[in-house]
């Protein structure tokens, strides 16, 4: 029996993307085990919305894509977001600079205490 | 002009007539034999994006898009091709092969697209690397094999979030040994996906790792 272990590996993965419809073939042995695996079914008939005309006058549909995520769920994850992003710190609200500038005075006191002590 | 008196053309010939398309006097030459090529590979180009964009897991009228937007960018640039580059005589799959890189390359960077014109339209020409296709020795897989390497595939990539699973697929739409992503590209996935490029580095990684690991559970047995 055939075994996946000589087939797909870490090395050939790409080519194995290729093959299988993840990624457009790019050379034959792809474009063969492609063509393999979707074959042209009898009769098949696909109503494909590509237009010349729209083509050859340079007015191609364009994509109005669906945002992968909606913006109730962008909304949601961004709460969650470091307020630290992008390392601009002159973005972060004042609430947040004040914390920080607490802790670090906190810090250097605790730190300060330590070596009195010693 | 009809272009059904070019329907019967060589695809050579036709690449020629297309070639003149800047020439006023054969424009109109230009444009029946680009429509014939069109007819030629139409169903073939159509049918690879609307698989594809299905596997990245849009919908198939992204397929459609896909493959309309390739055919545009050929014939607004038809000189890039170079057939003598092909270094095979099977001119028909050099096209096509020339047309699915360029349908790869929309599909990946297509998510800027929605709200802006995307900064590779027009101007730079698109990198083909053109198949050898006479040296070419491999195996032919049983279809059994093709269908078990692909549900491999599908599982490992279905255990990705989509952040993960764009991040995997277009490095590996774009990336070549050694050679790192262009620099546009970087910044719309940063943009599009809210991620900065450190954090679009580790989804690599975790995705890459990821699919190490399912590759080693599931992948040999």
């Amino acid at each position: 029996m055939a075994t996946n272990k000589e087939i797909i590996n870490m090395e050939n993965i790409t080519e194995w993307l290729s093959s299988t419809g993840f990624l457009f073939p790019s050379n034959e042995m792809e474009l063969e085990r492609f063509n393999k695996l979707y074959p042209d079914l009898e009769n098949e008939v696909i109503d494909y919305n590509i237009d010349i005309e729209r083509i050859l006058s340079g007015n191609t549909r364009s994509l109005t894509i669906k945002p992968m995520f909606d913006n109730d769920d962008i909304a949601s994850i961004r709460q969650y977001k470091m307020v630290a992003r992008f390392g601009k710190s002159d973005q972060l609200p004042p609430n947040i600079m004040d914390k920080i500038k607490k802790n670090e005075a906190k810090k250097n006191n605790d730190a300060s205490d330590k070596k009195e002590e010693n | 002009m009809d272009w059904k008196q070019y329907e019967h053309t060589s695809t050579e010939d036709l690449l020629t007539y297309i070639s003149w398309k800047d020439q006023d006097a054969y424009k109109e030459d230009a444009k029946a034999a680009y429509t014939s090529l069109f007819f030629r590979f139409k169903e073939d180009i159509g049918k690879k994006a609307r698989i594809v964009a299905i596997n990245w897991g849009y919908d198939k009228d992204v397929g459609d898009v896909i493959a309309e937007q390739a055919f545009e960018r050929f014939w607004s640039r038809p000189y890039t091709f170079e057939a003598e580059k092909c270094k095979t005589s099977d001119l028909d799959k050099c096209v096509l092969f020339y047309i699915y890189r360029i349908a790869q390359r929309l599909l990946a960077d297509y998510k800027k697209t929605a709200d802006k014109p995307s900064p590779y339209t027009g101007e730079e020409e698109v990198q083909v690397d053109y198949p050898d296709l006479e040296n070419m020795d491999y195996p032919k897989e049983k279809l059994k094999d093709i269908r078990k390497a692909y549900e491999v595939l599908a599982g490992a990539l279905a255990r990705l979030t989509e952040k993960h699973k764009v991040v995997y697929l277009t490095y590996h739409a774009y990336e070549k040994k050694g050679l790192k992503l262009p620099r546009p590209l970087l910044k719309a996935l940063r943009e599009e996906l809210e991620l900065t490029q450190n954090t679009i580095r580790v989804y690599k990684k975790e995705a890459k790792e990821e699919i190490k690991t399912y590759l080693k559970l599931y992948g040999n047995k």
